[in-house]
Order: structure tokens, then sequence, then C-alpha cells
């Protein structure tokens, strides 16, 4: 499935991370890139997801996520349902938690797309790490050629 | 026969990354349990060097829950440095710093209540692991759910409008701050609209209340025996005794209340404190010196807080302080108690949001204060999980030479430390093969003061958690995770 066709109704990009921790501003970097080619979407960024970010994403159809993560390649996905493991620390909160919130507290039918943006430094810094700079560089191609793949659940 | 060590790693539903282990001797008893803080940062390090002005900004950095804490704190202490101090500082800057403190506290605890607390006590601490979350909270009680969302928005809209932003703001500067409130922003508060009226919040959270205390009543000895540990308690008081979450003298009491400091001047903590340090924790074990190491540590946050205090000075938390003494007695030790008084402090909280929301101090533009330049500045404040000390030195080139910081977590770590062996012992005399028992019930047990690891060792957190067994020459015997 590729991500234009998901991408319907209100849409609301949403990213979190912080430009003082290098590859943790890759969600960010993202965010810019998607603003360049969707400029009707609506945005929101922060550095980090709080609990009552729920009350945004439930007065939209399509929330599209992005971060920064430990994962080893790009992906973007449809959120997983809350895992049976699941045990939140609010300075480390899942975007799959939130679209569980919609649906289970907000009865929102709301579509939450996730992508995982590959980081490789996430020290004290700037700069990108040169792996993630090519992550930010498919990505805008991934767009830019309207060739994204979604994994849907 | 080999001892064993069971570890616990992460420790989860708390803010930051902690580890405990679990000592067996050669009899397969329980010998030993320890909490261990497996994150370091160092901001007392890196803000050496950087000019005085910067560090209410810098040093909130610390966390992402309680910034303004650590932003005030800062703040009240650089005060001193350009020579303000409370009585000095304008009315206005005094109570708009108010203002985002109750907006602090409020948020900081209806999050710890609602997200990370309530599913324990709301589910059932022995409920199924797959729906003790927030999820299977909203499942049982919508209404519930959604209130708790709006009552974390509520305090961190004050915050954003006291502070300029929700996250790490910037409105305090030394002597005073730099923004008052519009008319405009005061409305918003008292009309509603996407938040909840101060009159709404006001009434929901005496409804959060009474909703805990049909809890209480209907598991009140599954409670209290939960853990009960003596201790001394210790936070800031007001003048005549009162509860006082912002600025005012040091009191400490005995687990009979007894009084081991008697309302001194914060000024002077370096009298009367000693931080110890453990091989095995990055977070330090500060006790009061005149007391010792065995006998001076203390707990503090909102149990420690209802029990130094005299009376509360607003009608409706006054009224829940008494209902809580009467059921509890007046110096209870239940460390499950910590969530009925979190729940009674955000009433006080939102009772004085609302007074100050009346003010006309607030919209005033009289915000900052000006004295001679000093060398050295203290600050202390009541953050959500109890006292925080900020203390730095200045050189006359204005860089900061010298910070210590003393935070909530870091004062309960010997009790954590305690609760956390107690329950142990517990579950090791009743459930040794399973192992959810041992991750929910002392999790639970270190939940309750609402530890945040990260600020504790000044460090970023992750969550998970995980059990080891190790014998006494430290080979894993066993792990157990969820």
């Amino acid at each position: 499935m590729i991500l234009s066709e998901q991408l319907k109704g209100r849409v609301l990009v949403h990213a979190v991370g912080n430009e003082t921790r290098s590859d943790d501003a890759l969600g960010l970097m993202a965010l810019e890139i998607v603003k360049a080619h969707y400029p009707n979407f609506t945005f929101k960024e922060n550095y980090q997801l709080y609990f009552e970010d729920v009350l945004e994403w439930v007065e939209f159809d399509t929330v599209w996520f992005l971060d920064a993560s430990h994962s080893r390649t790009m992906i973007t996905r449809d959120f997983k349902p809350v895992p049976v493991t699941f045990n939140p620390s609010v300075h480390h909160l899942e975007p799959d938690l939130l679209a569980s919130m919609a649906s289970e507290i907000y009865k929102k039918n709301v579509k939450v797309i996730i992508t995982e943006l590959p980081g490789e430094d996430f020290s004290l810094g700037s700069e990108l790490s040169p792996q993630a700079k090519i992550v930010l560089q498919d990505f805008e191609s991934s767009i830019s050629e309207s060739n994204f793949p979604v994994h849907l659940k | 026969m080999t001892k064993k060590k069971i570890i616990i790693d992460p420790v989860s539903r708390v803010e930051g990354h902690g580890r405990v282990t679990i000592h067996l001797n050669d009899k397969d008893e329980l010998d030993d349990a320890k909490l261990h803080i497996v994150e370091f940062r160092g901001f007392e390090k890196f803000v050496q060097g950087r000019p005085y002005w910067e560090a209410p900004v810098l040093v909130q950095r610390l966390c992402g829950i309680c910034p303004v804490s650590h932003h005030l704190c800062a703040a009240k202490a650089i005060d001193q440095v350009v020579g303000v101090n409370d009585e000095t500082i304008t009315p206005s800057a005094a109570k708009l710093r108010r203002l985002m403190h109750y907006g602090q506290v409020l948020q900081s605890h209806a999050l710890h209540y609602f997200y990370l607390a309530a599913p324990d006590l709301l589910l059932g601490m022995n409920s199924e692991v797959e729906t003790r979350n927030i999820i299977g909270l909203a499942q049982m009680n919508q209404d519930l759910a959604k209130k708790g969302i709006l009552l974390r928005k509520f305090g961190q809209e004050i915050i954003r409008a006291t502070a300029g932003k929700k996250i790490h703001g910037i409105s305090a500067v030394p002597g005073g701050v730099h923004k008052s409130l519009s008319t405009d922003e005061i409305d918003s508060f008292k009309r509603g609209g996407d938040i909840p009226s101060i009159n709404e919040v006001i009434s929901w959270c005496t409804e959060v209340l009474d909703h805990y205390k049909t809890y209480h009543r209907k598991n009140q000895s599954e409670i209290l025996s939960f853990d009960q540990l003596e201790s001394n308690y210790l936070s800031l008081i007001g003048k005549n005794g009162e509860l006082e979450l912002y600025h005012g003298n040091l009191r400490c009491i005995s687990a009979t209340g007894k009084k081991v400091l008697d309302d001194m001047n914060y000024l002077k903590y370096l009298d009367v404190y000693q931080e110890d340090v453990k091989e095995w924790s990055y977070m330090k074990f500060p006790f009061l010196k005149h007391l010792g190491r065995e006998n001076g540590w203390v707990r503090v946050g909102p149990l420690a807080r209802l029990n130094t205090c005299e009376y509360i000075d607003s009608p409706l938390a006054q009224k829940e302080l008494e209902d809580f003494r009467s059921h509890n007695g007046r110096f209870p030790h239940g460390t499950l108690l910590y969530h009925w008084a979190r729940l009674i402090e955000i009433l006080h909280c939102a009772e004085k949001i609302q007074l100050l929301l009346d003010d006309p101090d607030v919209t005033k533009d009289d915000l900052m204060a000006k004295g001679n330049r000093e060398s050295e500045g203290i600050g202390f404040l009541e953050a959500p999980r109890g006292t925080l000390i900020h203390h730095y030195k200045v050189a006359p080139d204005d860089q900061i030479t010298k910070c210590n910081l003393i935070v909530s977590t870091t004062h309960n770590n010997i009790a954590m430390n305690k609760s956390v062996t107690q329950r142990a012992h517990h579950i090791w005399s009743k459930h040794k093969e399973r192992g959810e028992e041992f991750l929910n019930e002392i999790e639970v047990a270190i939940r309750a003061y609402d530890p945040c690891l990260s600020c504790a060792t000044h460090a970023i957190g992750q969550m998970p958690l995980k059990i080891e067994i190790r014998n006494n020459e430290n080979d894993l015997i066993r792990t157990i995770e969820r």
C-alpha cells in the first residue's frame, strides 16, 4: 500500500525529537520535508509525546507520526494495538498507546500511521550521523517519487 | 550452597530507568534488596562555566515532566545572586511564579495518578497485566480517564500561560518574571472551552477524591498492610505551619511527630545535610547529619507534606486533610497513602489557582526587582515529588563555578530501598516461584513515591523491567521479565 493513498481526510503530521541530540532530530527534519510536499496538512512538533496529545489526534481523520527510532531500517506502518506488556513511562510514550486511547477512550476511529526513522547517534550534537543523513535522503526520495510503502496490520 | 540475587530491570510506570536486585542467602532466604539507579547525566558539572542567568533555563532540561520545578528553584537561587529574595521580589512576580508552580504540581500529580498509579489501585494489583494500564482503566471508567487527560491539560495550559511554553518555559528570570497574564488568558481559565474551567477543575478534583476514598474504604486493610514504613518526614512549611509548596522554612518531624528540624531557614541546609554514596547506584543517599546515617534518612513528597503541616490554607483541601487524618491518624506511615495525599494536593493547587486568577497582581507589569550582586544562591522548593534544592556559586565574571542539586527523588532514595526490601520479604515468603508478583508488587511500592529517576540522576530515561536471580558469585540463576 502506498502512503499517499492512506493520507485521507483531515491529516495531522506529528513529529517529536530533540534537535540538540543528533539523530533524535530525524522526525523533526522529516516533518519539514513533508511540509514542502503536503502544505495543506496540519503540522505539530514537540520534544516528546504526551498523553493529552490524544485530544488533538481525535480531531483528525489521519495522524502521521514521525520519530527517530533504534530500528535498523526505515519503516512506515499502521499502529499496533497496545501490547500486553505495555507499561508506560511518560518519558517514553509509544504513539501506539495514543492511537489506542483515541479508539478506547474517545471512540474515534483515527487512522494512525507511524514512520520510524532509524538513527545511529543520539548523543549531544546538532549534526545528523552519516547513516541518518542517508535515511533522510531516502525519506525525501520516497515522498518525491510518491513511492512510500506502508505496512498495514 | 550459594547465595542468589534477583534483579528487576527496569522498573516500569515510573519516570526514568531503575533496576532492583534481590539477594538470597545460602538457605534460599531473602537477604537484602536494592533499588539501583543506573542512569547518569551530570548536570551539576556541565552548567559550570555558564553565565548565572542561564541556570533557570538550562537546568530544567533535566526533565520533561517537572521542568517547572527546576526552572523555579534555579530562579529562586539565582534571585539571591542578583540580591533579590522572597521579601523583595515584586508581588506580581511572586504570584505569577506561584501560579506556574501550582499548575505544575496539578498536572504532574494528575499524570501520575491517572496514568501510572490508578491502574494498580482501581483495577487491582493482582489484576491481569494485559489490562492493568490506562486502556484497561478507560474500559472500566471512561469518564474518569477523560477527566484525567483534561486535568493534566489544564495544568499544562497554566504553565504555558505563565512560563511561555508548556515544556521548558522561559519566564522566570533572575529577580522576577518577564511575563504577566492578559485578561483574555485569565478569562480562558475561568470560562473553559478546550480545557475545563477552574470551577470544573475543582469540582472534578473533589469527585476524584470521593472516588479514591470509596476505593480506600473497600481495600483499607490491603492498602495499609502493603508497606508501613516509620520514617522522618521533611518539607518546607509556611509561617504558621500551613502546607507550603513554593517558599517557607524547613521542617522535619520524626515518625512520632517530634520536630527534628524546627522550621529552620533553608539557607543553612549545609549545616544539617550530608550525602552518602554507594557503589551500586548513581543516586546519592542524603541524610540529616545530627541523626546520623542510620537514622537521619527522610521521606519527602505528598505524604511527608501532609504529615509535617498543621493545616492547609485552602478550605476544600483542609476539609479533605481532616478526613485523611480521621481515617489514618495524625502521622500515618502507609506508603500507599502517598496516593491519597497526592489527590488532596491536586485539590489544594486548584483552589490556589482559582484565587490567583482573581488576583489583579497577576496582570500587572511590575515584574522585576533589583539588588546587590552576591556570589552565591540557594533555592528550595516543594516539587511534586518533594523537596528540591538548587545551590549555585558564581564568580565575579558571572560564570557559575559550583552547582549542587538535591532532587526530590534523591531524598526518598533510602526510603524506596526500605520499601522494596519490605515488599520483597513479603513476596519471597509467599510466591518465590512466581514472577508477576515480584514484578508488580515491587513496582507498586516504588511507584507510590512517584520517583523521577531521570531527575534524580539528571539523566534521560526509558523504562523496561526485568528480574534476575544471582548467586553469591554473581552468576545468573533466573530471569523474570514481561
